[in-house]
């Protein structure tokens, strides 16, 4: 599957890539470990809230253009075809 | 005044040259608070809503904000009220930069411009002394040379809102511009002024803003700027990348409008005209208005190439409409046409919008070459920066385009390829894939417009909370809340940017303390609604046509994305809309409505 991160998630502290490519974990909580345990920190303290039941207050995690909150949360099954996009929170208008 | 407000405004009668200083008329202040909403209905009290925006019956309002020029955060902004000659609406634009506190430390809260000069004229205010000055020799200059040639003959620590040959020329999208970059941008005030021939106002003060409860106040500035701070967006999400960062996201969604809709709203390469790339390879640095703790400007550079310039932006909606929405990934070209805008005057969104429009009106075969006086196809940047150009110059087919996308496309028999809503072109999100947006340019008082109630908050960055942007649920009375409390942020004179990151509870906290009122929140952001309601009387007094969108948002589904398959599901949400305004079913206020509101 593909990831891609945005914003300063490209940053060569979080994980210094625009895009990478993996085999697909099973879930989004799992993607979300193999991530964190890939960059650290400071990018393993955005993935999860505290109790890991939901993404950190800070991320945007989307599912082929659908946030992770309207599929099924961190339980969402992932798929070889999927795209992952991981944005920072961010606003402009 | 102890009030936030100077308790003082101008009335310039253009065509006998008077010049009247005249007490703001507190009790349509406390009611409409300032800026947009006193601007407004200083307007309505005083115009016909059936005079011709380019008449000497449309007056010019530019109003600030009781918090305009205090230390509350990015309270730099005023607004520029007359019915707009592109949507015959009630047209409001809101601009920030440093022209609004100055008005004030002047010694003014306003200034109302009626009828039309015989020749051409700027208005002088140094403090007391206010005069129209003759402007023959600077008709026909740009935003850039005008606001120079104004420095030198004033000072320059003057401030200087004004407008260029497109304004003068009656382009219909034709802003004002202050401090040369910033603009009160949208519905074609700069072309109002140009038809008095009001060239520019320039202005400086040695006043201060002074509030009723400065302790209070100070507290209440202290918390909205640490909340502002500890934001990620406003403490640091916009300042390092600007509004562009959203072309990334919004097309993760799939609601980047490509080829003017045409083809769907999924750009493949929106990364090479994102805020990231922009970042990387074009900024020099950032730049931020009066008091504003975000700083979300930027000041940017093409080194070399064919687009070659330097200048401010682009925002967001400009990258956009001269990017995807022209099929073009040439980030140069982009901000090449942008910075026309600026040093000419005039609307990006509404430029771009109307160059994507001919560039399918060409591909249809509606317009040709022989029309155009070049090929103008999609994704050709060199095409669209000339275009754009031309109609900076008001040149050739340039004059057609100056007429925005509607008037131009019902030209050539097809208004429905015009993506505006009352004539007014759409920005930046696709309502098929973004359903609340689309209610919202439905039923925006200016016309197609994002910035009267940003549903892209909650929808895309899931900004108070996130809501779902494929559903239509909920959505009607979360815009309503947008709208109102919107109406009371540029009302106050604060920037609606502040809200990513502080609510009601703030705006209303630094109003009450600034006034000296101690009304609810509640009661503050019935002031909110009560402008809403001013405006869409106006609107329909003037017979503007009915709140909709165009048909290809209502009848041609998304080719691909996330929302694939959808349309707008407007009628599903405007019922619900107009109940929860208290409207009829028809979409107009009640009397018992705007009994309620005390509008007369
Ligand atoms: S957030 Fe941006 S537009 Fe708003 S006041 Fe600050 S610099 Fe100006």
């Amino acid at each position: 599957m593909t990831i891609r991160f945005f914003a300063y998630y490209r940053d060569p502290e979080y994980t210094g890539r625009k895009e990478m490519t993996m085999a697909a974990p099973h879930t989004v909580r799992d993607l979300g470990d193999a991530l964190c345990s890939q960059f650290g920190s400071p990018f393993a303290e955005e993935f999860f809230n505290s109790g890991r039941t939901a993404p950190g207050d800070r991320i945007i995690i989307m599912i082929n253009g659908r946030r992770v909150e309207f599929l099924d949360g961190l339980d969402t099954l992932l798929r070889e075809s999927d795209v992952v996009q991981l944005f920072p929170v961010v606003a402009g208008g | 005044m102890n009030n936030g407000y100077i308790g003082r405004i101008l009335r310039i009668n253009l065509k006998n040259g008077t010049i009247r200083k005249e007490p703001l008329n507190d009790a349509n202040a406390s009611q409409y608070v300032g800026a947009r909403g006193l601007g407004t209905k200083y307007f309505c009290d005083e115009c016909d809503p059936a005079c011709d925006p380019l008449g000497p019956g449309n007056n010019l309002v530019i109003m600030t904000g009781p918090l305009t020029g205090t230390a509350a955060p990015s309270s730099g902004r005023y607004n520029a009220v007359a019915k707009s000659p592109l949507t015959g609406t009630i047209g409001a634009a809101n601009s920030g930069g440093h022209f609004g506190p100055e008005l004030k430390f002047a010694g003014y809260d306003g200034i109302i411009f009626e009828d039309i000069s015989e020749k051409p004229v700027y208005l002088y205010i140094n403090d007391d002394e206010v005069e129209l000055r003759d402007a023959s020799h600077l008709w026909g200059r740009d935003v850039f040379d005008t606001t120079e040639a104004l420095y030198e003959e004033c000072g320059s620590n003057f401030r200087v809102a004004c407008i260029s040959a497109a304004g003068e020329n009656g382009v219909l999208f034709a802003g004002i511009m202050n401090d040369k970059h910033r603009a009160a941008g949208r519905g074609g005030m700069g072309a109002v002024m140009g038809s008095k021939k009001l060239k520019a106002i320039a202005v400086k003060g040695t006043g201060s803003v002074k509030v009723a409860r400065p302790e209070a106040f100070f507290n209440e500035i202290v918390e909205a700027r640490d909340s502002l701070r500890a934001h990620p967006v406003t403490g640091a999400g916009l300042s390092a990348y600007g509004t562009m960062i959203l072309v990334n996201i919004v097309n993760g969604v799939g609601g980047l409008p490509v080829n003017n809709g045409s083809e769907g709203s999924l750009f493949p390469n929106a990364d090479e005209i994102s805020g990231e790339t922009l970042t990387a390879r074009h900024l020099i640095r950032n730049k931020g208005c009066f008091g504003c703790p975000i700083g979300c400007g930027r000041l940017t550079e093409i080194k070399a190439g064919a687009f070659k310039s330097k200048g401010e932006g682009p925002e967001y909606e400009a990258g956009w409409s001269f990017g995807a929405d022209c099929g073009i990934d040439d980030l140069g070209a982009v901000c090449n046409a942008n910075f026309l805008c600026n040093q000419y005057g005039i609307d990006p969104i509404t430029m771009g919008a109307t160059v994507a429009c001919a560039m399918e009106l060409y591909k249809i075969g509606a317009i040709t070459e022989e029309d155009v006086g070049f090929p103008l196809h999609f994704g050709d940047a060199a095409a669209m920066v000339r275009a754009t150009e031309m109609t900076c110059k008001g040149e050739g087919f340039g004059k057609i385009m100056g007429l925005g996308s509607y008037r131009m496309a019902e030209k050539y028999g097809h208004p429905e390829l015009s993506m505006s809503v009352k004539k007014q072109e759409m920005p930046a999100y696709d309502g098929r894939a973004i359903q609340g947006i689309g209610l919202e340019y439905a039923t925006s008082n200016r016309g197609g417009c994002h910035v009267r109630g940003y549903m892209i908050s909650p929808e895309v960055l899931g900004i108070p909370q996130a809501m779902d942007p494929l559903t239509t649920e909920n959505k009607p009375a979360m815009l309503k809340v947008f709208q109102d409390l919107t109406a009371l942020c540029d009302a106050s004179g604060i920037c609606l940017f502040t809200t990513f990151g502080i609510g009601l509870k703030e705006i209303a906290g630094m109003y009450r303390e600034a006034v000296g009122s101690d009304e609810s929140d509640e009661e503050i952001l019935l002031k909110g609604e009560r402008i809403w309601n001013l405006e869409k009387r106006f609107n329909i007094a003037a017979g503007v046509e009915k709140d909709t969108l165009p048909p290809r948002l209502l009848r041609e589904t998304l080719p691909s994305g996330p929302a694939k398959g959808r349309v707008n599901e407007l009628y599903t949400m405007l019922a619900e809309y107009y109940a929860a305004r208290g409207w009829t079913k028809d979409g107009i206020p009640t009397d018992n409505k705007l009994e309620e509101l005390g509008i007369k």
